[in-house]
Formats: C-alpha cells, sequence, structure tokens
C-alpha cells in the first residue's frame, strides 16, 4: 500500500479529505478520516453533554440543599419554635421578678387542673374503655402519616424508554422506583390508557427523579435530574416541585417537562 | 463546557474531569456498544464521584482506579437491567429514524467499521490517543497540538503520519473483504 500522510503534509493531507470527499465507498483514506473524526467529535460532543448534566446535577443538588433549609427555617418561624437561650434566663427573670412568675404558675396549675376535673366530672368515660388514654393525639402534623405524590402525565412522544425514581432514604439506603414499565418493543404510548402514574415517597427523603431518553430525540438531552428534599410539612405553601423552573436543556424540543411532570401533595 | 464558571468548575471534579473523562469514555465503551448506555454510565460514575466527598484525598492512580471499579460496576448493573428489560440501541435502528436515503446495508457497514475503528483506537498509547483527539475532536493543527502536548511540531507530525498509516489498514482490509465477499 503507499504510504499516505507523510509528516510534512499530514495536516493538508487531513484537511484535504475532510473537505473533499465526494465518494465515500471508494477513499479508504477519506473513510479513516472521516471515521476519526466521527468517533472524536461523538465523544467530544457526549462528554459536553454529560458535564452539563453533571453541571445541572450539582446545581440542583445545592439549591434543593437551600430549599431545605430555608423550608426547616420558615417551619421553626411558623411554628415559633424558639430556642431556650440559658444564659439569658438570669436577665429575663431577674430575682424581683421571681416571686410573680411563682405565683402565675401554681395559679396557671390551679386552673387547669380544676378544669380536667370538671371535665372528668361532665364527660365521664364509657365503661370498658381503655384507660391512660393521652389527652393530646401522639399524631402530629409533622409526623410521618404524608406522602409526596408525584405525577407522571402521558405525552405524545413515543418511544420513551423508561422513566425511573430513585429516592435516598434516612438511613442512606437508595431505593430505585420503575416508573414506567413500558420499554421497548413496548413504548410509552402503551401507557396512554393510564396516563397518571402516582408515586408515593415517604417524607423526609431524597427524591432523584431521572427521565431517560426518547428514540425520537436526542437521548441524553431527555436526561432530567433533580434533586428533591421531601418536606415533612403538607401545608407548604408553595409548590415543592415546579418543573418549569428545570433549565434543564432540551435540544431536540420533542418533550416539555412541564407537559409531562406534575407533583403535588395530596 | 460553560463559559462562566460554576460551582462545579472549580471543584477538583472539574480536573478530574478533564484528565480521565475520555478514557472512562473509552473504557465504558469497549463494555457498553450503545452510545446513550455508555454516555449514563459515564454520567453516573461522576455522580458518584461528585457524592464521594473525600475522593480528592486519594492519590492520582487511586481516583482513577476508583473511577474504573464505580464505571465497571455500573455497566454491570446495566447489563443486569437489560437482561430484565431488553432494548435496542439507538445506533440499530436510527437509520430507519433518519437516514431514509440511505441503504441499511451501508449503514451497518458504516457501524461496524467504526466498531472496529474504535477497538483499534483503544488499545493505542494514551498519547496517540489524545493527538488523535486533539486532532479530530477539536480540529487542532500539529504546530497547536505540539504546543499543547508540550513536544516538537516534527514529534507530532511523526506521531500522527504513524498513526494514521497503521489505522488505514482497517479500512482497507475492509474494503479487501467487501470487494471479495
Amino acid at each position: 500500500m503507499d504510504k499516505m500522510f507523510p509528516p510534512e503534509s499530514v495536516d493538508e493531507d487531513i484537511d484535504r479529505l475532510i473537505n473533499h470527499w465526494f465518494s465515500p465507498s471508494l477513499d479508504s483514506d477519506a473513510q479513516l478520516v472521516h471515521g476519526l473524526r466521527h468517533i472524536y467529535k461523538e465523544d467530544a460532543a457526549l462528554l459536553k453533554r454529560v458535564w452539563r448534566s453533571l453541571e445541572q446535577y450539582d446545581k440542583l443538588q445545592y439549591s434543593s440543599q437551600h430549599l431545605s433549609t430555608q423550608f426547616y427555617q420558615r417551619y421553626e418561624v411558623s411554628s415559633q419554635i424558639i430556642p431556650l437561650k440559658r444564659s439569658s434566663s438570669k436577665k429575663k427573670y431577674p430575682a424581683n421578678q421571681l416571686f410573680t412568675v411563682l405565683a402565675a404558675s401554681i395559679v396557671g396549675l390551679f386552673i387547669v387542673s380544676s378544669l380536667a376535673w370538671i371535665l372528668a366530672m361532665t364527660y365521664p368515660a364509657a365503661p370498658g374503655a381503655p384507660k391512660n388514654v393521652p389527652a393530646i393525639p401522639m399524631m402530629t402534623s409533622s409526623s410521618l402519616s404524608h406522602f409526596v405524590r408525584l405525577t407522571v402525565h402521558n405525552d405524545q412522544s413515543n418511544a420513551t424508554n423508561y422513566f425511573t425514581i430513585t429516592y435516598k432514604g434516612n438511613d442512606g439506603k437508595t431505593e430505585e422506583y420503575v416508573a414506567c414499565q413500558a420499554i421497548p418493543p413496548l413504548s410509552w404510548v402503551d401507557v396512554k390508557s393510564s396516563p397518571d402514574m402516582p408515586i408515593e415517597i415517604p417524607t423526609g427523603q431524597t427524591a432523584w427523579l431521572r427521565y431517560f431518553r426518547s428514540a425520537k430525540c436526542n437521548p441524553s438531552s431527555m436526561f432530567l435530574s433533580v434533586g428533591l428534599p421531601i418536606p415533612a410539612e403538607p401545608t407548604y405553601g408553595q409548590c415543592w416541585f415546579n418543573p418549569d423552573n428545570i433549565t434543564t436543556p432540551n435540544w431536540s424540543g420533542c418533550v416539555r417537562f412541564s407537559q409531562i411532570l406534575s407533583i403535588h401533595w395530596y | 463546557m460553560s463559559k462562566s464558571l460554576t460551582r462545579l468548575d472549580q471543584s477538583h471534579i472539574a480536573s478530574l474531569y478533564q484528565s480521565y473523562a475520555p478514557e472512562l469514555l473509552q473504557y465504558i465503551r469497549r463494555h457498553v456498544p450503545s452510545q446513550e448506555d455508555a454516555e449514563d454510565v459515564l454520567l453516573e460514575v461522576f455522580i458518584a464521584a461528585l457524592e464521594k466527598t473525600d475522593l480528592h484525598k486519594m492519590s492520582e492512580q487511586e481516583q482513577l482506579a476508583w473511577l474504573r471499579r464505580v464505571a465497571h460496576n455500573k455497566f454491570v448493573d446495566l447489563h443486569r437491567r437489560n437482561i430484565r428489560r431488553p432494548s435496542i440501541a439507538l445506533e440499530d435502528v436510527q437509520y430507519e429514524l433518519y437516514n431514509d436515503d440511505d441503504a441499511p446495508e451501508l449503514v451497518a457497514l458504516g457501524h461496524e467499521q467504526h466498531a472496529l475503528l474504535r477497538s483499534h483506537l483503544a488499545s493505542l498509547p494514551r498519547i496517540h490517543q489524545e493527538v488523535l483527539r486533539l486532532r479530530f475532536a477539536e480540529d487542532l493543527h500539529c504546530p497547536e497540538i505540539a504546543k499543547r502536548l508540550n513536544k516538537s511540531d516534527g514529534a507530532i507530525r511523526t506521531m500522527l503520519s504513524r498513526i494514521l498509516n497503521a489505522l488505514r489498514n482497517i479500512y482497507a482490509h475492509s474494503e479487501e473483504e467487501t470487494s471479495n465477499g
């Protein structure tokens, strides 16, 4: 075989083959150059996309931590949980006011016990009722009874492979939830009959929601990774997760996340 | 990578990514033929790296070994998943989706040649791969590559010439096989 690509003109030879390639099936040198170009360009684009996804992941991870901190701060304020400052207690209750505080406590105790006695006399316990029932239910609004419902709405985009939600529990274990079982040769369209696919994730956990590829779209562009701290407070005023705020690059424009995702309380 | 520096750009992950991601991608692609799966695996590996807070305490070699181990575990997981839920690689069907004008056998032949070329590239020394990457992915010419790699222009020209002549055989052989068969 003739020697090609001599060192002194290797750059020029490559450029020539890249720019003037008319008969691909005949010229093996052109095929080689185009093959190399194809492979390295493809890899470079892939590396770029992965890096963007990583950036997105990191940003969301950071903002979700921030959101979580904000939420708990807000929760503390709204619940008026004010930390007791031992060092300032002497200033708040100086010695000359100590007697007043003590007297008020005794009066308060007397009133509460009188009320309890009156209630007990007015509403006696039914025969056979269990004794020692706590006066205040143990279940509070922030206990474990709440879930977040994540609903995946079907879109017209077909051939979506699958949709998974991974959430990390407080114990650090990772659980994976495959939201859509419709995979090739089945497709996303096959779940059209049941458009809503609710997933229940217990509160106090972080969910990673990952949306995988659609054959019609550039696959990695469809990647969505969202770190979602699931707050324990069900009356959290704002939308916990607003898909419209997700700025994940959507190169192909086939699917808008806002059309396919909604997450809400129930 | 994006122009404005992000938090991630400034982290050790950025330099780790720049140094090892191309090599790791080659490693992954040897075991995961589908480009999309390779992309998923690579991303998962670096997400794991991002979450491993003490990674930067390791030596460079240990970091690479750790990344490879994670990649290995990820593509083992992927194979298990694929056994449970078989799927078709996009490369296998994309000629149906995009290339209506091309004959499927030509497209298939192209894929085969690319796969063969990839396997040859994977066996090249790291420096050769880097020269090819700079020439074909970043479109740098020999003097620029030489500057980037701290070598002489002549050395890079000779290296590139040798690599390309060695790789020419792949296409020459496949041409012969096509004309014989």
